[in-house]
């Protein structure tokens, strides 16, 4: 058997290409080495992907005694049918499936854990091991936050619903849904904890604008606490704020003065999202109302897909392609498009 | 020089939109494990399905777009897929594949660059000018060559001139219209000159047609009723059961990921270039209930042939030896060849099909114009002797949860034995796959070919090319382990009750592979994959010299170790293999194989251009210890990429997406030999120890 260093020595006129490979067969061994050297390896994987999504009324079709929820009903105004219910359901379970199963979901308006349990059961997400964490809040339509999870990557060890209500105004809004938990993969687990939020609508005016900034300040104090018992850890905030990142709740309420950076060393990721984009059209005007704001630099992006928007007729190009606008059914997802984070 | 060349490129076209991305890994994987089986012709028409798939790819939420003619997907996947959409609406992503039963990660892998998932479009009626406008174009022209001058064309002994060239056009109507003709002419085949005054040597064509009338017939008869589902004229295959009664063209006859259930394609159009193995004429299915279809077929086709030795010169002599396959007419014996054999054949398919259950029954008759008597040599005792052959076989599958029960047995009526007695011989099948969950799926296949089983037309999972004179359980494992890690194994014991070509005595054997594939997650884009595969079989010690007045056998047994690493990271694919075989006999020497590659492709998503090059090294002591690296090629132009010797290999394309209908390709290679004063052999003999190829690809599609 002939080897590399031993090949024939009796060459012919020497061709061009001779010329040219006649030396690499000598330096063999070096020219392996030289090409087996792979390019750094420096860059990072998102291990885990963290999602929020505003899913727009995702009611049961049931009356609640307790709560203002009688136009989603079959015989409200909004004749809210089985059918329509069980579309909105799949139509959820499919943006989820969409963004390639996300570990960890934030959810807003949500009606009761009966609609997430068909969520996380009655659709295929059943064999992705999702489950979920809801609490009741003493918000006047009866909708709430609620944090889906997958059981394989998400360990929760603690979860509590911060009342933000303010009773002696007679302000009853959604609570803040705290979740403290471990996500785990092959390579090693992380700490975080979570917060989900949603907070009162523009409509409130200058009432739910003083509440906002409350709010804003009880969560700042929340997750800077957190993030000072439990060194190392990720805590995360997620929601809907009704508030963009100009505005006064984000601005002053959570400190970052118009800064990606607050002085509690949280980030607001939706700095990275470029100028007119967002998750929210109101008239013409895209905004970025729906946040995540973390103590580690993370990457996040809004999950725009077509299947997500609709013709803007009005206002031209496209805005998101809702279940409802007022009383008339259009059969869509949601008029908020979901976010993704990625943790490395 | 080279890179003049690509300056000079990047100054002439602009620089716009975005190049092409290169195959999938997972696709790049698939056709070399066929490769490797040495199924060249069946890449060749994957490569082409693939290319076409990308082009305008299949919308999973029509089940009716095709998906169908996709190997790696089964009928109960996509009724799987139908019943998924019936109960949660059409898709809106790929990945929600992954919550449809029986879509594994290999077969997501393999079908996510070839699909989409839209919302479907209502159906316009058919009309001569929706056909017209909706239809799509395609034609490609390619040519290629070979530098360096082999003896072949230095002494004049090909008529030709050593360019291959070759074209295809196709006019398509979404699934329901297509109409392909295509022309090739191989190096060394004379261009309308000599023997070849039309032209090309081989002119394929073909017109497909499917559910003609169906709508006006449903209307009128309501859904049980009679129409033609498809009807294809010209060059076609036909495809039924697990393959022993019909089987046209290049099937695969081994296990890859966990398909030992061969998925039945019925009547499909031959590709473009394949220049033998397929049927003439004209084949349909028809729908006579909704559970029932008939498939009619006839066929009638000159194929080439072998004459006996000293035909030429007695004329008496009116039978063949054996059929010729290989597509080359370029020296004088082999345009002699040419269409000696007319071959007519005619059947029928008849095919029950409910729920998860179907059953088929295939009756089919091939006559030739000629005897073919083959030479008189040992191993040739069962082999075909005649002119005339029948086989009638059935096939089921049935489908009962996550279990799946096939088989298909099969009979050869004829008196094409040596001896002319009457012959019938069985050739049978049974297999099941269980699906465990999504991760874990095991399946495992029992078969039986008789040594006098007869089939021209037959290609079922087995060691040999053709089901006869075989017995043999094969076993498959898929699944994803710890850490991520997807492992896919298989062990396969045959047994050959006669002797066959150069061992000659009954002789037995076994198979097994494993493949371990890991994404490393803490680094993005780095994969790992770990190939090891052993073959164990019988042999004759020399080849075709008797020792002391007999063949001696031997047992031999080949180990090959493959690892690669690929590193995506950006625009740039980083791909380094080390390969390792070591071959020996119980009573011959052993010998080595080495091969190791460094690949790069380079896919900017803001530049149309594409570019891919690699070196590969190697040190192959024999053809028992051959190895393969696909590499990236044209669609058409694929060739085997087997390494033997010792020496390197060189290569680079190019590919220019100049604009929506435009695409041009180009290539150059060069395979030099350390170990060698020459290059190939015969009539390709070329007397310099190096051989430099290029190609250029030209597309347009409107």
């Amino acid at each position: 058997m002939s080897r590399f260093s031993t090949s024939v020595q009796s060459r012919r006129t020497a061709s061009f290409l001779d010329c040219i490979f006649s030396p690499l067969r000598w330096r063999w061994s070096l020219l392996l080495l030289l090409l087996s050297a792979e390019p750094a390896l420096a860059q990072c994987n998102s291990r885990w992907s963290i999602a929020f999504w505003n899913v727009e009324n995702y009611f049961d079709t049931r009356n609640d005694s307790l709560t203002n929820d009688d136009a989603f009903t079959p015989l409200g105004d909004n004749h809210w049918t089985t059918k329509r219910y069980n579309d909105k359901r799949d139509k959820i379970y499919k943006v989820i499936a969409a963004m390639n199963w996300p570990d960890i979901i934030g959810m807003a308006e949500v009606e009761n854990s009966a609609v997430l349990r068909d969520l996380c059961h009655y659709t295929p997400l059943r064999k992705f091991g999702y489950d979920y964490i809801h609490y009741d809040s003493p918000d006047g339509r009866g909708i709430d936050c609620a944090l889906l999870f997958r059981t394989g990557t998400f360990k929760a060890f603690e979860s509590t619903p911060i009342c933000v209500s303010d009773s002696q105004s007679a302000f009853f809004t959604r609570d803040i849904l705290m979740v403290g938990g471990i996500l785990k993969d092959t390579n090693g687990s992380d700490t975080c904890y979570i917060f989900v939020n949603h907070w009162p609508s523009k409509r409130g005016g200058a009432t739910a604008s003083k509440h906002r900034l409350r709010i804003a300040h009880t969560l700042m104090a929340l997750m800077d606490s957190v993030q000072r018992t439990h060194c190392g850890a990720l805590v995360l905030a997620m929601g809907d704020f009704n508030a963009s990142p100009e505005e006064e709740a984000i601005k002053h309420g959570l400190g970052f003065h118009g800064a990606a950076r607050n002085a509690q060393g949280f980030h607001n990721l939706m700095y990275q999202i470029p100028k007119g984009e967002g998750s929210y059209k109101y008239h013409d005007n895209w905004s970025c109302i729906d946040q995540i704001i973390a103590n580690r630099k993370l990457t996040v992006s809004i999950f725009r897909q077509d299947f997500l928007l609709t013709d803007d007729p009005k206002y031209l190009g496209t805005k998101p392609s809702r279940t409802y606008t007022g009383m008339r059914y259009l059969g869509g997802f949601s008029d908020h498009l979901p976010l993704i984070a990625c943790i490395p | 020089m080279k890179k003049n060349y690509i300056w000079i490129l990047l100054a002439v076209f602009p620089m716009m939109g975005k190049a092409q991305s290169p195959m999938p890994s997972a696709w790049h994987n698939y056709i070399e494990t066929l490769a490797e089986d040495g199924n060249d012709e069946l890449v060749d028409e994957l490569m082409e399905l693939f290319e076409e798939c990308r082009e305008e790819p299949l919308n999973v939420n029509d089940t009716s777009d095709g998906l169908s003619r996709l190997p790696f997907i089964n009928d109960f996947q996509q009724k799987s897929l139908r019943n998924y959409i019936a109960l949660y609406g059409q898709l809106l992503s790929l990945e929600e594949l992954q919550a449809v039963a029986g879509f594994d990660s290999t077969t997501i892998a393999l079908l996510r660059p070839l699909a989409v998932a839209k919302s479907i479009a209502t159906p316009t009626p058919l009309s001569l000018k929706e056909i017209l406008s909706h239809g799509r174009s395609n034609l490609v022209v390619g040519t290629s060559g070979t530098i360096e001058q082999a003896r072949g064309y230095r002494e004049s002994i090909y008529e030709g001139n050593n360019l291959r060239m070759m074209w295809r056009y196709y006019f398509k109507y979404k699934d329901r219209l297509r109409i392909q003709i295509s022309g090739d002419k191989d190096p060394g085949e004379a261009f309308f000159t000599g023997n070849q005054k039309q032209g090309f040597d081989f002119y394929g064509y073909s017109v497909m047609m499917n559910d003609i009338g169906k709508d006006l017939c449903m209307g009128i008869l309501g859904e049980n009723s009679i129409y033609v589902k498809r009807l294809v004229l010209g060059h076609y295959h036909l495809q039924f059961g697990q393959g022993l009664t019909l089987w046209s063209g290049f099937g695969q006859n081994k296990v890859y990921g966990s398909n030992c259930y061969k998925h039945t394609q019925g009547i499909r159009p031959s590709g473009a270039f394949t220049e033998y193995g397929f049927l003439q004429g004209a084949a349909t299915t028809i729908s006579l209930w909704r559970h029932l279809d008939i498939a009619l077929f006839y066929s009638y086709i000159n194929r080439d042939a072998t004459l006996p030795r000293g035909a030429a010169n007695d004329s008496s002599i009116d039978w063949v030896q054996s059929i010729y396959n290989s597509g080359y007419h370029r020296t004088q014996t082999e345009i002699g060849k040419k269409g000696l054999l007319g071959e007519q054949l005619w059947g029928t398919h008849l095919e029950y099909h409910r729920n998860d259950l179907r059953i088929g029954m295939t009756g089919v008759a091939t006559s030739f114009d000629k005897q073919i008597i083959p030479a008189r040599y040992i191993y040739n005792d069962n082999a075909f002797n005649g002119s005339r052959n029948y086989n009638i076989g059935i096939d089921f599958a049935y489908r009962l949860r996550r279990i799946l029960v096939f088989g298909e047995t099969a009979i050869c009526y004829n008196n094409a034995l040596s001896n002319s007695q009457t012959n019938i011989s069985p050739a049978s099948l049974i297999g099941s796959e269980f699906v465990i969950n999504n991760n874990h799926r095991i399946s495992g296949l029992l078969r039986y070919y008789s040594p006098t089983y007869h089939n021209i037309h037959a290609t079922a999972l087995g060691q040999s090319s053709t089901p006869q004179n075989e017995i043999g359980g094969t076993l498959q494992y898929q699944g994803q382990i710890l850490w991520g890690t997807s492992v896919s194994a298989s062990a396969d014991h045959f047994w050959f009750p006669h002797m066959k070509y150069l061992t000659y005595a009954p002789s037995s054997g076994c198979e097994y592979r494993i493949e371990l594939r890991r994404p490393f997650r803490h680094i993005k884009g780095l994969t790992a994959t770990l190939k090891y595969r052993y073959k164990e079989k019988g042999r004759n010690v020399t080849p075709t010299t008797m020792v002391d007045g007999a063949y001696l056998m031997e047992q031999t047994h080949r180990h090959q170790v493959q690892e690669d690493i690929e590193y995506c990271v950006g625009a740039w694919r980083w791909t380094t293999r080390v390969a390792y075989t070591h071959y020996h006999g119980d009573k011959t020497e052993s010998c080595h194989g080495f091969l190791f590659y460094q690949d790069m492709q380079l896919t900017p998503q803001t530049t149309p251009l594409s570019i891919a090059a690699r070196i590969t090294l190697f040190n192959v002591d024999d053809y028992e210890a051959r190895l393969y690296a696909t590499e990236s090629d044209f669609v058409y132009q694929y060739n085997g990429g087997t390494f033997q010797n010792e020496g390197f290999r060189l290569y680079l394309l190019l590919r220019y997406d100049i604009n929506k209908y435009w695409n041009v390709g180009m290539k150059y290679g060069v395979t030099y030999y350390n170990d060698k004063e020459t290059f190939g052999s015969g009539y390709d003999l070329i007397d310099k120890n190096y051989r430099q190829q290029w190609r250029i690809q030209i597309r347009w599609k409107w």
